[in-house]
């Protein structure tokens, strides 16, 4: 059986791109070197920073929650934990279980958003009520929620679960349908907007898709190996994800030479021309005077509920007695 | 010797000879050494490792849909 290149342990994976066995201490020790280099690399997170991290119950979100909580003492910053239950059957109840004992295995504090507590209704059945794709609501009413409760928490950032696999292939069905302007929201981080929203950033954006899931599996923090019964697998996203896999197998490193690259173009790509405003009944970043969340529960129950959102938001908040932020660098 | 060899998160199950190498059980379950993990008793075996007869033997996709 192979041997850990570094200390002759019995070895879990081999990292091809470096030509190294790795037991698993020095696999989770690799995959939070790689996590800490981007985000001293990239300037992800500063000492002071709030971050909210949504998790889903899947390994990507666990591995990001997992590492951030750890180096969060080391760099002196602080980490809250979102989880939305979309009300998808027996899928969200075990996500949310999973992403529950996450964070209390971690220590992390934990806020749970129910999308049918504010609406009224599951995500199948606003899909269903907008004669809309389940995956297409979904996004939308996620991307809403996460972005409120960082606002509300007022965090300097939202870290996703994106690894190196999944921003390849965004980038490359991108490239394929040629929206440029969508592969300059690729990059390692976003900036945030005053009051209208926080920035994302992407710690696992040089870990490969195969170590996110050897680091929370070895770190042992629970994770849902299911996935949700919307996905496609015959996706454009899916089908190149199968074939950028098979070449880095054949050249080792493509994946990481891409993104690296990607990082520095990145000001190179179009941006996005979409004005930037504020959502009248909300409040939040919108591109009308209304915000797309505000527009499709408005259709769907007459009435937008974004302002609801908010209040049951900022009582979920409030709820979680975490000390004032005094030297936020979101208010300065 | 067969060795019972289940495929996570699909649910399949596949019977291989025991000797076979993990790389090669990662063919035979359709992935590769980027897209799949093989466990041996829940534990992350490398592509050399050869099954044995009594292992509880797993192949896990790792790639998600999105
Ligand atoms: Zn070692
Ligand atoms: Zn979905
Ligand atoms: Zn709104």
């Amino acid at each position: 059986m192979a041997k850990c290149s570094i200390c002759g342990g019995p070895a879990v994976a081999y990292i091809r791109y470096q030509k190294r066995y790795l037991c698993d201490q020095h696999l989770v020790e690799y995959v939070e070197s790689k996590i800490r280099r981007a985000i001293s690399r990239y300037k992800m997170i500063r000492p002071g920073y709030r971050v909210l991290v949504p998790v889903s119950g899947g390994k990507d979100s666990a591995t990001v929650l997992t590492a951030l909580s750890k180096l969060s003492r080391e760099l002196g910053f602080e980490v809250v934990a979102l989880h939305i239950d979309l009300g998808i059957e027996d899928y969200s109840v075990k996500s949310k279980e999973a992403s529950m004992k996450a964070a209390s295995k971690l220590g992390v504090p934990l806020i749970v958003v129910s999308v049918r507590e504010i609406t009224g209704y599951t995500i199948p059945e606003l899909a269903r009520k907008a004669r809309r794709p389940v995956c297409s609501v979904c996004g939308l009413v996620k991307r809403y929620i996460i972005n409120l409760v960082a606002v509300e928490l007022e965090a300097d950032a939202v870290a996703l679960g994106h690894n190196a696999d999944d921003l390849a292939v965004y980038s490359m069905k991108s490239f394929i349908t040629q929206d440029l302007a969508n592969i300059s929201k690729l990059g390692p981080k976003t900036e945030s907007i005053q009051g209208l929203a926080v920035g994302r950033i992407r710690p696992l954006y040089e870990v490969y898709e195969k170590e996110s899931y050897l680091y929370a599996l070895l770190t042992g923090t629970p994770f849902l190996h299911e996935e949700c019964p919307n996905v496609d697998f015959n996706s454009m996203e899916n089908r190149l994800k199968v074939h950028i896999n098979s070449l880095e197998e054949e050249k080792p490193g493509v994946k990481i030479t891409m993104l690296r690259n990607m990082a520095k173009r990145i000001r190179d790509y179009p941006k996005p021309k979409l004005p930037i405003s504020r959502c009248r009944h909300c409040g939040l970043l919108s591109s009308g005077d209304e915000c797309s969340f505000c527009r499709l529960t408005r259709r769907i129950t007459g009435q937008p509920l974004g302002p609801r959102a908010r209040e049951v938001v900022r009582s979920l908040v409030t709820s979680l007695q975490l000390a004032p932020r005094q030297d936020s660098a979101y208010k300065s | 010797m067969k060795v019972k060899v289940r495929i996570v998160p699909d649910g399949r199950h596949l019977e291989v000879e025991a000797g076979v190498k993990a790389l090669d059980l990662l063919k035979l379950a359709g992935m590769n050494s980027e897209s799949g993990v093989v466990l041996v008793n829940g534990r992350p075996v490398t592509e050399d490792y050869k099954i044995r007869e009594d292992d509880e033997v797993t192949v896990v996709r790792v790639l998600s849909g999105g």
